[in-house]
């Protein structure tokens, strides 16, 4: 499975570290914390709300918010500083679908608006169009799923969370977690299976 | 399709990130933020909490606690079980129970307290208000407690008679075993006849070492006989104690548990005085 970049190369003991100097107010602790988590939080921002803009703008305000809620004690329930990240962008994304009540299915692309390109010179065209339509498929798959379902897809299979931090990320017990993923990866098996057909 | 290969795919959407310009601009303007943002009140209570809560506040306090009771021999013998410090007087008697190092003494100790704390609780219950329906569960509660301080206190009884016994048997071995090493080094000088010396002296030894058996059987039997007398009387109060303990006879029980306490105090000074009187000896023959 391939892992999140820069938070897996983080070991928990230097995270509990950098959570810790956070709490007193170490600015560059938390810069460095910012560093680490920003591109999973995007992407899982970007996933959730589909558009790269709004993903951006929601993005900074979940660290801002951060920062102020260790800052306040706000936060008691969360062992580590990745799963308090996910869980404030988490609620922030729930205050924008009240404050907009739309529904999120926008086309997952590049920021340039450009679809993801898989290199691969010793492919035919044709070759790279199959590939290219299957990772498309999966893509727009994706956004077909239910928002819990594609939460923890997200979450387990392209930012690379393990069970115990999605449990406490989504508020549930680590057997319920397990059952979720299990079930998201069947629908979504399902859903690409049925449009084979 | 394979799960395998569903996740494979999935994966890639990893290569999905923000561009890097947005990135650095959205840094720089966080680190701005968070450099202006208000530095948090300082809540005391939540401090202290904090600090409270930690398990480096909770061991040191464990071991200065343990330490106090310990070094200054603070007693909180009085209190009774109905006390919500009464776990301070249980933490004492472990402190103390952990500096003792000597087992015989270990065991003595842990008896006198079992004591206590059977005498505690038959004082809380012999209270009138026991007896009230609203007290009747706390009451089952004390009296299981008091039947399992009993046991401890019988079991620490054993322990000692069977230390007494083991000790005395060990005395045996090593007398013999020191006279053999003697008539050994004796014969080892003769050529044909030491060995005539050796079996001679070894059949004297082995008079010597029956007789010596016999003399310490004896002295063990009068030993036994005495321990066992005490240790006779100590299980027959304990039975009694239990006896009217199981009537509700609380007063009638926490006397037989006094005289348990003069018992083993009687004892007590009894190991002082023929410990003192060993030494008189060994310094005289000096």
């Amino acid at each position: 499975m391939n892992s999140s970049k820069n938070s897996d190369s983080v070991s928990k003991s230097e995270e509990k570290k950098i959570y810790s100097k956070i709490k007193n107010r170490d600015h560059e602790a938390f810069m460095k914390a910012y560093d680490l988590y920003i591109d999973d939080i995007y992407r899982f921002v970007y996933f959730k709300v589909g558009d790269s803009e709004e993903a951006k703008d929601l993005t900074s305000s979940v660290f801002l918010k951060t920062w102020n809620y260790i800052q306040n004690e706000s936060v008691k329930d969360c062992k580590t500083l990745r799963a308090l990240i996910y869980k404030v962008a988490r609620n922030t994304i729930i205050d924008h679908y009240r404050k907009n009540s739309q529904a999120t299915k926008v086309p997952l692309e590049y920021e340039d608006g450009t679809a993801i390109d898989i290199e691969d010179e010793g492919q035919t065209v044709l070759e790279k169009l199959e590939i290219l339509s299957e990772y498309k498929i999966v893509e727009e798959k994706i956004k077909e799923l239910k928002d819990e379902y594609r939460e923890v897809i997200i979450l387990r299979y392209v930012n690379d969370l393990s069970v115990a931090e999605i449990s406490q990320i989504i508020g549930k017990s680590k057997g319920n977690v397990r059952v979720i993923i299990s079930r998201s990866l069947k629908a979504l098996k399902n859903l690409i299976e049925e449009d084979e057909k | 399709m394979k799960n395998k290969e569903l996740i494979k795919q999935i994966n890639k959407l990893n290569s999905i990130e923000p561009d890097l310009d947005w990135k650095k601009e959205n840094r720089d303007v966080l680190f701005s933020q968070i450099s202006n943002s208000e530095p948090r009140k300082i809540n005391i209570f939540v401090r202290i909490r904090d600090f409270v809560s930690q398990p480096s506040f909770a061991l040191s306090s464990f071991v200065f606690l343990l330490v106090f009771s310990s070094v200054f021999g603070v007693r909180f013998i009085n209190l009774k079980p109905n006390n919500s410090l009464y776990i301070a007087r249980i933490i004492s008697e472990k402190a103390q129970l952990a500096i003792t190092f000597d087992e015989e003494k270990k065991t003595r100790l842990g008896i006198k307290f079992a004591n206590e704390r059977a005498k505690s609780i038959a004082s809380v219950l012999s209270d009138a208000s026991y007896s009230n329906l609203d007290y009747q569960e706390e009451a089952e509660k004390l009296t299981d407690s008091f039947k399992k301080e009993i046991n401890t206190v019988k079991e620490n009884v054993k322990k000692i008679k069977m230390a007494e016994k083991e000790d005395s048997s060990k005395q045996i071995d090593s007398e013999d075993g020191e006279e053999e090493v003697i008539f050994i080094g004796a014969s080892l000088r003769k050529d044909d006849q030491g060995l005539e010396i050796v079996e001679n002296n070894k059949a004297t030894s082995s008079d010597e070492v029956e007789t010596s058996q016999e003399v310490a059987s004896s002295s063990e039997e009068k030993e036994g006989t005495e321990g066992g007398e005490d240790n006779n009387e100590l299980n027959k109060k304990i039975e009694e104690a239990e006896v009217l303990f199981d009537q509700k006879d609380y007063e009638g029980a926490l006397n037989k548990l006094n005289e348990i306490d003069d018992l083993l105090e009687s004892e007590d000074s009894n190991d002082v005085d023929s410990d003192q009187e060993e030494g008189a000896t060994s310094t005289s023959e000096e």
